[in-house]
């Protein structure tokens, strides 16, 4: 039997691997032409055009990349385990949501004419943080860890959110309309590095917190009942989790949109190549949903160039169909199995 | 002979009617409405737009938003002419002409000779031609006016911005264009099919005037982000600047020669 830590270690520096290829893919796709051998003169001369376009515009993306994709991934692998439902992501409790109805507030509004672009993502990360407090309350009433009964409430407060967001827009101008809509679509363009740097040392810390859970969420896989069999105490662990992911979702949802899918489809595909133990799982599916995210951009930047596309749209299709081939895989697996 | 006679005036009847001027107007774009302000036909306006800002002042009702319209609250102003656009949900006036009520649709102008025409023709709809007609002639000679004022001069490269978040510009064969082409500049986005662009690639094309239509703060910053690549040869020229929102973005001819006359004021400064 091999040594599954021996092949853990590998298949993560295979990952790590293919993320710095993909970096690299990405720093030398785009309008000015910089090839591979260019990039550390680039880097050095701090004249150029190119060197401000690689510093200022493609840097800053490959790292939100990594760092959305990754907490995008993660959060949807632990959603996944406290929820023990495959079709779980970060934006099923509502959470994109509440920080989609609350940008469409700003926007229809003008305050971010009036007081600042930075309450776009502020009110994004306060309409998430609602629901999340709004879905944790209900869902852990009296004591209680009715995970279910948080999954509807999510699922509804989604639907209360779109129709919320439906009215604004009914009643508002169309450049406000095409705004709204652009911002829901998700985009990695973010020129704040202070919002950059947020959100990557949020993915970090996600992830090295994560850990202290990798254990009970193995446990989890089996039940609240027989994981407190095994000495987990779920409710707190089930609780901690939660805020965990939630914060995660909704600092990610709060700077770069409602990017779809990554969290859905990444850990079922690290699943279907490495097991469900989440030891690895959490890893992996951190690097899984950077590596996704950043090729996503790729295209996004390059499908109808020069005029970009949402990333949100990519992500949707391709891990769409991912997903479904995904899907098929498992069941014939399982089929041959018997 | 009688059945001559009767079908003649039928036929003048018809065509007196038709070019009798509308009383009762009922304006569904903003656009129109400051039209029909400027060529003084204010009095004839019964419905409005709750965008028509113009209007703000007189005593008009409102009977659409910005995307849909009260056709019940147009029906009982009892209008003889209602004024739409191209982005004008066209089951709107086909429901309106069901009902008998003139409908005249104006297409976005593709460019300023379009928006001259329309503005004639409103005129003549509204009873309103010699005004019309003055303003446009005076608008015609003042726009040749500006165009000679850049000749003799090397064509500059524009970057004509229109939305941040995501980064929209100005496409040809729009009325928006003739801002660039009657100041003696070149569209860097000409050709393109769609307006969202990367900035990558607007620093690329790397133009010599950057115009951004204002938007408040987000426009504020659009500009300190531009300004923040010392090697764009707008930077360079000190030509990175603002053109007020509402005065570019109208297709009417004073709004056109306003705005034309601001950027014209800036760019023959430096």
């Amino acid at each position: 039997m091999k040594n599954k830590y021996l092949s853990w270690t590998l298949f993560t520096l295979l990952l790590l691997l293919l993320f710095v290829a993909a970096a690299l893919l990405s720093l030398t796709t785009g309008e000015a032409a910089i090839g591979l051998g260019d990039l550390l003169p680039v880097w050095r001369d701090g004249e150029q055009m190119e060197h401000f376009i690689l510093t200022r515009i493609r840097l800053p993306r490959i790292v939100l990349a990594m760092a959305v994709g990754g907490s995008l991934s993660l959060s949807g692998a632990i959603l996944q385990g406290i929820f023990r439902n495959p079709l779980v992501e970060p934006y099923t409790l509502g959470i994109s949501g509440g920080a989609a109805l609350g940008v469409a507030l700003i926007i229809v509004t003008g305050l971010h004419l009036s007081v600042g672009a930075f309450m776009l993502p502020l009110s994004g990360f306060s309409g998430a943080a609602i629901v999340i407090v709004l879905v944790g309350l209900l869902g852990f009433l009296r004591g209680g860890t009715d995970v279910n009964k948080m999954l509807l409430i999510g699922v509804m407060i989604s639907f209360v959110a779109s129709s919320a967001m439906m009215f604004l827009m009914a009643v508002t101008t169309s450049e406000n309309i095409h705004g709204i809509v652009f911002w829901i679509m998700g985009s990695l363009d973010e020129p704040n590095p202070l919002l950059i740097k947020i959100t990557l040392y949020t993915a970090l810390s996600g992830l090295l917190l994560s850990y202290l859970f990798a254990r009970p969420l193995n446990a989890l896989l089996l039940g609240q009942e027989k994981a407190a069999y095994l000495g987990i105490n779920s409710k707190t662990t089930i609780r901690l989790l939660f805020l965990l992911a939630s914060l995660l979702t909704g600092i990610c949802v709060a700077v770069a949109g409602v990017i779809g899918f990554v969290g859905l489809v990444i850990p079922h595909l690290i699943r279907l190549l490495a097991g469900s133990d989440y030891r690895f799982l959490l890893v992996g599916s951190f690097l899984g949903g950077g590596i996704f995210l950043v090729l996503s951009d790729v295209v996004a930047r390059t499908l109808i160039a020069p005029n970009e596309l949402p990333i949100g749209v990519i992500t949707g299709i391709a891990g769409g169909i991912l997903f479904i081939i995904v899907l098929n895989k498992n069941r014939n697996r399982r089929r041959h199995a018997q | 002979m009688k059945i001559l006679l009767s079908f003649l005036l039928a036929v003048l009847a018809f065509n007196l009617n038709a070019q009798k001027p509308a009383a009762r107007i009922v304006s569904l774009a903003p656009s129109l409405t400051k039209s029909i302000y400027y060529m003084g036909a204010a009095e004839q306006l019964v419905g409005r737009t709750s965008y028509c800002f113009i209007a703000d002042a007189d005593d008009k009702e409102v009977v659409a938003s910005a995307v849909s319209v009260n056709i019940e609250k147009v029906l009982t102003l009892k209008p003889d002419l209602v004024l739409a656009t191209g982005i004008t949900n066209p089951e709107t006036i086909a429901l309106l002409q069901r009902a008998g009520i003139r409908t005249k649709v104006f297409q976005t102008p593709r460019n300023f000779e379009e928006i001259c025409l329309h503005f004639q023709e409103l005129g003549r709809l509204t009873g309103r031609e010699a005004a019309a007609d003055s303003i446009v002639a005076h608008t015609r000679q003042e726009v040749e006016q500006i165009k000679a004022s850049y000749e003799g001069q090397a064509a500059k490269t524009f970057f004509f911005q229109i939305g941040a978040n995501p980064l929209f510009t100005v496409l040809d064969h729009t009325f928006m264009n003739d801002y660039i082409s009657f100041s003696g500049g070149i569209n860097v986005a000409g050709g393109l099919k769609a307006g969202t662009l990367s900035r990558e690639w607007v620093l690329m094309k790397n133009p010599e005037v950057i115009v951004i239509v204002n938007m408040g703060l987000v426009g504020e910053e659009e500009k300190a982000i531009w300004e923040s690549y010392p090697q764009l040869r707008a930077v360079k020229n000190d030509l990175v600047f603002f053109v007020e929102s509402d005065m570019a973005s109208t297709p009417n001819p004073p709004d056109f020669l306003k705005t034309l006359q601001s950027m014209q004021k800036i760019l023959q400064a430096r």
